[in-house]
């Protein structure tokens, strides 16, 4: 067909950068991701804090571990696309979920709103993969409903001296240091009253205690604070201003919120697996392939969006609502695909030990060596339309700041 | 969401000119007072269009056309949606314009295209090739439902690798008209021992292109009917009360407005990359039309209902436009290979492979 001439050329040198982007991530995958770490992706394994880490550091040869960070922080400056395509092409590819809350939560909040001494002090580790990061932000009062924290940090002399409790604090058993919101005043609208601390795990009054999931897994916590000691030199920002910069935060959580990469690859897995395997539990074949369609439309539409998206958004504003709507379209894609997914492994999906997924290998008891995983995917993936505020919420976000009811 | 940037300043006019003509010419009350046959078809729109330049947006420059501009024709395909425009521009004004420049002798591009494009002359087009058959030179055989066939003065006919045209008055030919349960129109085409002339005079023509522009500009109009269907609903669950409160203060309704503008959105990003695949004839064109003409068909559907079940009443009256989408979208669904045949084409279809 005819090309237009005012498209001809920019568009397509655009494209052939993406896709040379891609090329490159994919190569990453093969070459440099740890095959074991690997394997425990492609096999839906529970990943130890070494694996994460080993993942990390493999990142760091092309110093991808922060590419979305300014230079002068020791990032690569990724365009919106960029990082959208690493996400994407790396998950698709069997790396690791990449753990937030140092490179994409904290860093730009310190980076952004922080001091030149705490900039000097927690960049540098967050980059090396030296220190553990974790997100005190949900209280058993505050969920979605985050403005309602009731944890107070008290000031005494150079000190905060902070009580409280969190919880759904994820991989928290493994970190260094806590980001953290607290209530420091109560004075006016609940959102106004709210700093953002750093707080170190080793200080005294501070009690972690494991909260097993459906999966069987340690992912969250609850973080119990009994007067803890925390110097003012760890106040991110101005006091009372912490809930935008936990706004800022939550923005950067929900640009990458799809996981299309993801739903690539486990559609892809239930693909071969309907190709390899027999299914005790689906009896219409037809109908079956028809519902992998179905999911295979809607990732293409949600691909669709989310480039477009990426293309045109600028990185200095905050994501609109179109991060909402990625949110809820990715979850419940995943959902969907986790559920297809064990419709197929039939009986063999209804025997779990925990500890098969707890292993450097794939090893379920019956059916295909990686059923565990498919189920341990399932029933951890109940958490997507939960997690970073809820599907509902993020309809009632929509809701009010798009359609203005 | 931030406005879409256009293409370029074509695009940007023809967009303009799009949203004014059918705001000022095309109200939906002005319309519902006039004859029926004129709401059917009118012929000062018709030529309206044609001056617009909305009938040359697929034939190349060197032959008077605009060029062949796919996000132009889909603007053009998603404001008639929106106004639930009658008149045959998908048909008439770019499948035929599309197959003449394509697939005709010089003779016959200078002689058609002219006329097309000022609209003097109407085709309605026959592509699918199942029922209408060329037996010793001659087109044999009944189409059931041809669209536009009600007001087209030629038909162009895919029959036996080839494209042949038809005076629709022709001895042989026997258009039985009726109209659509969206106010536009087709005819039932019985064609017995018809002699036509063909497009072209040797290589096979190969009318798959076409049949994407069809498909793609078809979803585009009913991405244009949702979304004028959902700004009703909204406008309405603002303004309704019940209860002494706007109907849209409860979540419940809240939630399924949200559902309705995601459903849009995705359609509309569906739609764009299509027009862009296509626009570069790029391997990944197939796949994406029919991803479009299913997933936007298949939401168009959805949006439309809900629009007129949160509506109430009202939702289902003759006299208020809301049922009209519903209608628009369902009659959609039907043109240029059904939603369904796109989707099972999209699931047999691989994606190209990344480089």
């Amino acid at each position: 067909m005819e090309r237009l001439h005012e498209s001809a050329n920019a568009p397509s040198d655009a494209h052939a950068a993406e896709q040379a982007f891609r090329r490159a991530v994919r190569d990453y995958c093969t070459h440099e991701l740890p095959p074991a770490v690997r394997q425990k992706v492609i096999d839906n394994l529970f990943l130890t804090k070494e694996d994460n880490l080993a993942f990390l550091r493999s990142l760091a040869g092309r110093e991808w571990v922060a590419g979305h960070w300014p230079r002068e922080y020791g990032g690569a400056e990724w365009t919106p696309l960029q990082r959208f395509v690493f996400e994407e092409e790396s998950m698709r590819f069997g790396a690791p979920w990449l753990i937030p809350f140092g490179v994409n939560y904290v860093g730009p909040v310190i980076y952004t709103f922080g001091s030149a001494a705490q900039k000097a002090r927690f960049l540098p580790p967050i980059l090396a993969s030296e220190e553990w990061w974790a997100q005190g932000y949900s209280e058993p009062g505050a969920g979605s409903d985050l403005a309602g924290i009731k944890t107070r940090a008290i000031r005494r002399g150079d000190h905060y001296v902070v009580t409280g409790q969190k919880i759904w604090t994820s991989y928290v058993q493994w970190a260094d240091w806590m980001f953290c919101l607290v209530r420091t005043s109560d004075e006016s609208r609940p959102q106004q009253g709210i700093s953002f601390l750093l707080i170190d795990m080793r200080t005294p009054g501070v009690t972690v205690r494991p909260i097993r999931t459906m999966d069987g897994c340690h992912h969250v916590n609850e973080v119990f604070l009994d007067e803890v000691k925390v110097p003012v030199d760890n106040l991110v920002g101005e006091e009372g201003k912490g809930w935008s910069y936990a706004k800022f935060l939550l923005s950067n959580e929900r640009i990458l919120s799809a996981e299309t990469g993801r739903s690539m690859r486990q559609l892809s897995h239930l693909k071969a697996l309907v190709a390899n395997t027999p299914s005790d539990g689906v009896v219409d074949r037809a109908a079956f392939d028809r519902r992998i369609a179905q999911m295979e439309l809607k990732l293409h539409a949600l691909r669709a969006f989310c480039l477009a998206y990426a293309r045109s958004m600028d990185a200095n504003q905050p994501p609109g609502v179109e991060a909402s709507i990625m949110k809820i379209r990715g979850s419940e894609l995943q959902q969907q695909i986790s559920e297809a997914t064990l419709d197929w492994l039939g009986s063999s999906a209804i025997a779990y030990d925990p500890a098969d997924v707890h292993d450097d290998r794939a090893t379920s008891p019956v059916g295909p060596s990686d059923a565990s995983g498919a189920v341990r995917e399932y029933l951890h993936g109940r958490a997507s339309t939960i997690y970073g505020g809820s599907n509902e919420i993020q309809r009632n976000i929509i809701s009010k700041a798009e359609l203005g009811l | 969401m931030k406005q879409k940037n256009w293409l370029d300043e074509i695009d940007a006019a023809l967009h303009d000119a799009a949203l004014r003509y059918t705001a000022e010419r095309y109200s939906f009350e002005a319309r519902q007072r006039m004859p029926a046959a004129e709401r059917r078809f009118s012929a000062g729109v018709w030529k309206d269009m044609g001056d617009m330049g909305w009938l040359s947006v697929a034939s190349p420059g060197e032959e008077g056309g605009l060029g062949l501009r796919v996000a132009s024709i889909c603007l053009l395909a998603e404001a008639a949606g929106r106004a639930l425009v009658t008149e045959p521009l998908t048909n008439a004004g770019v499948l035929a314009p599309h197959l003449v420049a394509a697939h005709g002798t010089d003779a016959q591009r200078a002689k058609l295209l002219p006329q097309l494009h000022a609209g003097t002359l109407r085709i309605a087009c026959l592509l699918d090739g199942r029922n209408v058959a060329l037996q010793d030179g001659r087109l044999q055989g009944t189409h059931p439902v041809l669209i536009d066939a009600d007001i087209a003065q030629q038909l162009m006919v895919h029959a036996a690798d080839a494209l042949w045209l038809v005076d629709a008055k022709a001895p042989g030919v026997d258009c039985r008209a009726f109209p659509l349960l969206d106010g536009r129109g087709a005819a039932t085409v019985r064609f017995d021992n018809v002699e036509a002339v063909r497009l072209g005079d040797s290589a096979r023509a190969d009318t798959a292109s076409t049949l994407q522009l069809a498909a793609l500009a078809t979803a585009a109009d009913s991405l244009g009917a949702m979304s004028a269907a959902f700004d009703l609903t909204l406008d309405y669950l603002k303004t309704r009360r019940q209860f002494g409160v706007p109907l849209g203060t409860h979540q419940a309704l809240q939630h399924r407005a949200v559902d309705m503008y995601i459903a849009l959105a995705e359609s509309r990003a569906v739609i764009d990359q299509a027009i862009g695949t296509v626009q570069a004839g790029s391997s990944d064109a197939a796949r994406d039309v029919h991803a479009a003409k299913s997933l936007v068909c298949e939401s168009a559907r959805r949006v439309t209902q809900e629009a007129v079940q949160l509506h109430g009443g009202i939702g289902i009256t003759e006299e208020y436009a809301v049922s009209h989408y519903l209608r628009r979208a369902r009659v959609n669904e039907q043109l240029w290979g059904s939603a369904e045949q796109h989707f099972v084409a999209f699931a047999t279809s691989e994606s190209a492979p990344t480089p």
